[in-house]
């Protein structure tokens, strides 16, 4: 009886440790990789159009930010999606997309799904 | 034509029912005084509200999710505003502190309603589920009248999520390290085009309790509580019902294992009841000695512990109903019902009771056009408490006294109520007046008025000014706001049972700046606050009057203020900033000077409240919010410790505080938030640091050099800094959504 509370406590302290260790690494690694995505997002716009990344904007009808966070929830997990910019001011949402995993009619029923009109607005 | 109805319904659900406004049921339009500055885009977390003439601090859903927030209590670890420290070191009950000021003198409204009143109180702040809320939104000062007078220091509302989120299912679950484990689930479903409703549930339990400061007491209870909470929707254009119920059930065993408060409660007599003014009489008075000495005995080597059994039921009713098509003008009934018991055991003292409550208010809303609007209103409270306290204090060892339980007991009814009537005025965006004044009928105290005025000034986009002041008034209940008195054998003097009408004025301001830099640079501020809050009359309590006890037992003092100086001043710092996309940061930091005559006549700090506190909070977000890094570090600042603490020594015999005050301490968090498809999981550290208050307890150890907490001097109640030491906890929360009904 006595083995089993102390083998669960040892089990308990390493495991303390190793997810101690793993959150301190995380939360020194979080600035670093911040500070480097910034550095890269200035270049972002100079590398030549990625073929595989489409960009697509549809004309939506959304009534205030309780449907921008439940688009923005949504839309963001869905495989493929790239970038997503979801204006309540303009009623549009920007998305882009892994041509190699969705394309634009998933993006516009998953939209639809959720309740709100998809109308792609041509360039 | 029905297409732009449904439009027009949805587009009042989501900006009227948002209830970001603070309107007193959500009927009426956005009132100007709470511009729409304060909603939450995508992860908008805590800020000052732009658009708020009080000075309003909003804690977003996500906000909340920063931390492991299981309840309302661990909410406000980002906040410098808002303190939360232990009552004492065996309930687990948390009490918060604004402007460095108890959290009695802080109304706790739900949805506008006054809620956390009374005897369950300490406790209240646990009965809040976090995972419930939608937004918290902390006002300093002294906030609009409509919501009655019980504001001192300032107003905390609570929004709920509502019953037209489009949740069907939202479950949080988590666990912490020390198996502290918390379910949450809610439900959202709309019946009919005009019902909605959401039925919330929760479940939380402490099983295993740890004794890691090795003091023999558990550093937290062992806990199981329930609640639920069901509310409803009725929705039309020409009328809107909300109504609700809420049920809680709390049991929490705290203290040394082994605790059977039964077998203590045959040990000592039953408290008589007495009726008033027998108060400080004595029970067993013609108790032999030899009996008395057999008691100190059986005692010895009974554990002291605590069990704790709180149960509330709340109902409550709205109805609003617009008079014009466009909302300016409306008029809304709010009645709320709520019933309380406690069953509390402290050692061989329990504290029993239980108390009901109704509120009415109504009010008559006109806004006569751009500039000038109204709200008058009648409103009224019904309390009735009954309360029976007995109480072992260090007469026991004092064998020329005999006593075994010192009972003190009182039913009380109060009633206060009457009308109130606020002015609004607005020159366009740059400036806004309310004044407001309500007169109240106390019973017992006569008619007392109030006027409570707000000022806004933003001349330019960059720069918002505002300035507060007003009176506050409310009952005390000097046990239940002091509930750590009963974790103690000190001998309760004065006047316990008088619920004296404490009246206090507070007024302050707040500049803001808002600066040219960040992603967004309308989310980049600096802000500086002052706050002062005085009282004209309080319910003063008094640990340190010095003990004529041969044995050192100790004495606690009620009493009325009667023209000693109570006050408190408040500094405060707040800026945010969103330095590139996706990284925001916010460093807060808080001064407080609060002081008051002691029972003595002398004006000393007020104890066990640190002096400043600063809080820095990180967050970095990937792209999507995929992963979420959050970190928290705050300092907080030295406390004043009770005079008779001065003395305590460590285990190797130095003095534990040597100057009188307690150390500064840092609290460190941080949590990882991994966000999938409707649902997220998060690993998160509390006090990472390890940091805790070493030796909680007061009192004497026995001839065997055990710990002991059966000498007239013991007191669980010192407590100024975590009892928790770091702690790992893991969570998970799941989302289904629902479609937008849109045509």
């Amino acid at each position: 009886m006595n083995l089993g509370v102390n083998w669960c406590a040892v089990i308990l302290r390493v495991m303390k440790r190793i997810l101690l260790m793993a959150v301190a690494a995380m939360m020194l690694a979080a600035p670093f990789a911040a500070a480097e995505a910034a550095l890269f997002e200035g270049f972002v716009t100079e590398k030549p159009a990625d073929k595989n990344v489409g960009e697509v904007v549809f004309a939506t009808n959304m009534h205030c930010d309780k449907c921008v966070n439940k688009l923005n929830e949504n839309l963001a997990f869905i495989k493929g999606v790239k970038d997503l910019k979801v204006s309540l001011k303009d009623q549009t949402i920007k998305i882009k997309y892994d041509k190699r995993k969705t394309d634009e009619k998933t993006l516009a029923d998953a939209i639809k799904k959720l309740g709100y009109k998809a109308d792609k607005v041509e360039k | 034509m029905k297409k732009f109805i449904v439009a027009g319904i949805l587009m009042v659900l989501c900006t009227g029912l948002q209830a970001q406004s603070v309107d007193t049921t959500s009927i009426y339009k956005d009132r100007k005084d709470s511009l729409s500055a304060t909603v939450f885009v995508g992860h908008q977390e805590n800020s000052i509200s732009r658009g708020k003439t009080l000075r309003t601090e909003l804690i977003s859903a996500s906000g909340l999710q920063k931390m492991a927030c299981c309840n309302l209590a661990e909410s406000f670890e980002n906040s410098a505003s808002v303190t939360v420290g232990y009552s004492d070191a065996v309930t687990g009950a948390r009490q918060i502190r604004l402007l460095g000021l108890s959290g009695t003198y802080t109304q706790m409204l739900d949805e506008n309603r006054p809620v956390m009143r009374g005897i369950t109180a300490p406790y209240g702040l646990s009965y809040v589920p976090g995972p419930w809320l939608e937004s918290i939104q902390i006002a300093k000062g002294s906030p609009s009248v409509i919501n009655g007078l019980e504001s001192m220091t300032g107003q905390i509302n609570l929004e709920h999520k509502k019953p037209t989120e489009e949740k069907p299912l939202f479950i949080q679950a988590s666990m912490m390290s020390d198996t502290k484990a918390d379910f949450n689930a809610t439900s959202a479903w709309q019946l009919s085009p005009t019902i909605y409703t959401i039925l919330l549930g929760h479940v939380s339990g402490n099983f295993k309790t740890y004794d890691m400061n090795h003091d023999g007491f558990r550093d937290d209870p062992r806990m199981l509580q329930f609640n639920v909470a069901n509310r409803w929707l009725y929705y039309t254009p020409e009328l809107q019902v909300r109504w609700g119920v809420k049920a809680v059930r709390d049991r929490r065993q705290g203290g040394m294992d082994g605790y059977d408060k039964d077998r203590l409660h045959s040990l000592v007599t039953e408290p008589v009841e007495v009726t008033a003014p027998a108060r400080g009489s004595v029970v067993r008075q013609d108790s032999p000695t030899a009996e008395v000495t057999s008691i100190k005995e059986s005692l010895s080597g009974a554990p002291w512990g605590t069990d704790i059994t709180n149960s509330l039921l709340n109902a409550y009713l709205k109805v609003g109903k617009p008079l014009r098509e466009d909302g300016s003008s409306s008029i809304a009934a709010i009645a709320d019902w709520s019933w309380q018991k406690s069953d509390s055991w402290f050692g061989a003292s329990s504290y029993l009771a239980n108390q009901q409550s109704g509120f009415v208010n109504l009010l008559y809303r006109n806004m006569l056009n751009e500039s000038h609007d109204f709200t008058v209103g009648l409103s009224g409270t019904f309390d009735h408490i009954d309360e029976a306290v007995a109480k072992l204090d260090y007469g026991l060892w004092n064998m020329t006294d005999g006593n075994i339980l010192r009972p003190y007991s009182g039913i009380a009814d109060h009633f206060f109520g009457g009308a109130y009537g606020e002015y609004t005025f607005h020159a366009g965006d740059i400036f806004t007046s309310i004044v407001g004044v309500s007169a109240d009928w106390y019973k017992g105290n006569g008619l007392k008025v109030a006027p409570r005025v707000t000022l806004k000034y933003s001349p330019a986009e960059w720069l918002v000014a505002r300035a507060n002041g007003g009176r506050g008034l409310r009952y005390a209940d000097p046990v239940a706001d002091n509930i750590g008195v009963m974790s103690t054998h000190s001998w309760l003097k004065g006047d316990c049972m008088e619920r004296l009408l404490e009246d206090s004025w507070t007024f302050g301001g707040n500049v803001t700046f808002y600066l040219p830099f960040g992603v967004d640079p309308s989310k980049t501020y600096i802000s500086f606050d002052y706050f002062r809050t005085q009282f004209v009359r309080q319910l003063m309590v008094d640990y340190e009057v010095p003990g004529v006890d041969v044995n050192g037992g100790r004495e606690i003092w009620f009493f009325d203020s009667d023209g000693r100086r109570s006050y408190s001043d408040n500094w405060q710092v707040d800026f945010n900033v969103e330095p590139f996309d996706r990284f925001t940061v916010a460093l807060t930091g808080r001064y407080t000077n609060a002081r008051q005559e002691n029972y003595g006549g002398e004006l000393v700090e007020k104890p066990m409240l640190s002096r400043f506190k600063g809080v820095l909070n990180l967050q970095y977000k990937t792209n999507l919010s995929r992963w979420i890094f959050d970190f928290t570090a705050s300092v907080n600042g030295s406390a004043r410790v009770y005079d008779f603490m001065k003395d305590l020594r460590d285990g190797d015999g130095s003095l534990l505080y040597a100057d009188g005050r307690s150390p500064v301490y840092p609290l460190l968090y941080a949590q990882i938030t991994r966000r999938f498809r409707g649902f997220d999981i998060y690993a998160g550290v509390e006090n990472i640091t390890d940091f805790t208050q070493k030796h909680v307890l007061v009192g004497d150890r026995n001839a065997a050099g055990e710990w002991s907490p059966w000498t007239p001097g013991f007191d669980a109640s010192c407590v100024w800094g975590p009892i928790m030491g770091r702690r790992i906890n893991l969570g998970v929360r799941l989302t289904l959504w629902r479609a937008t009904k849109n045509d």
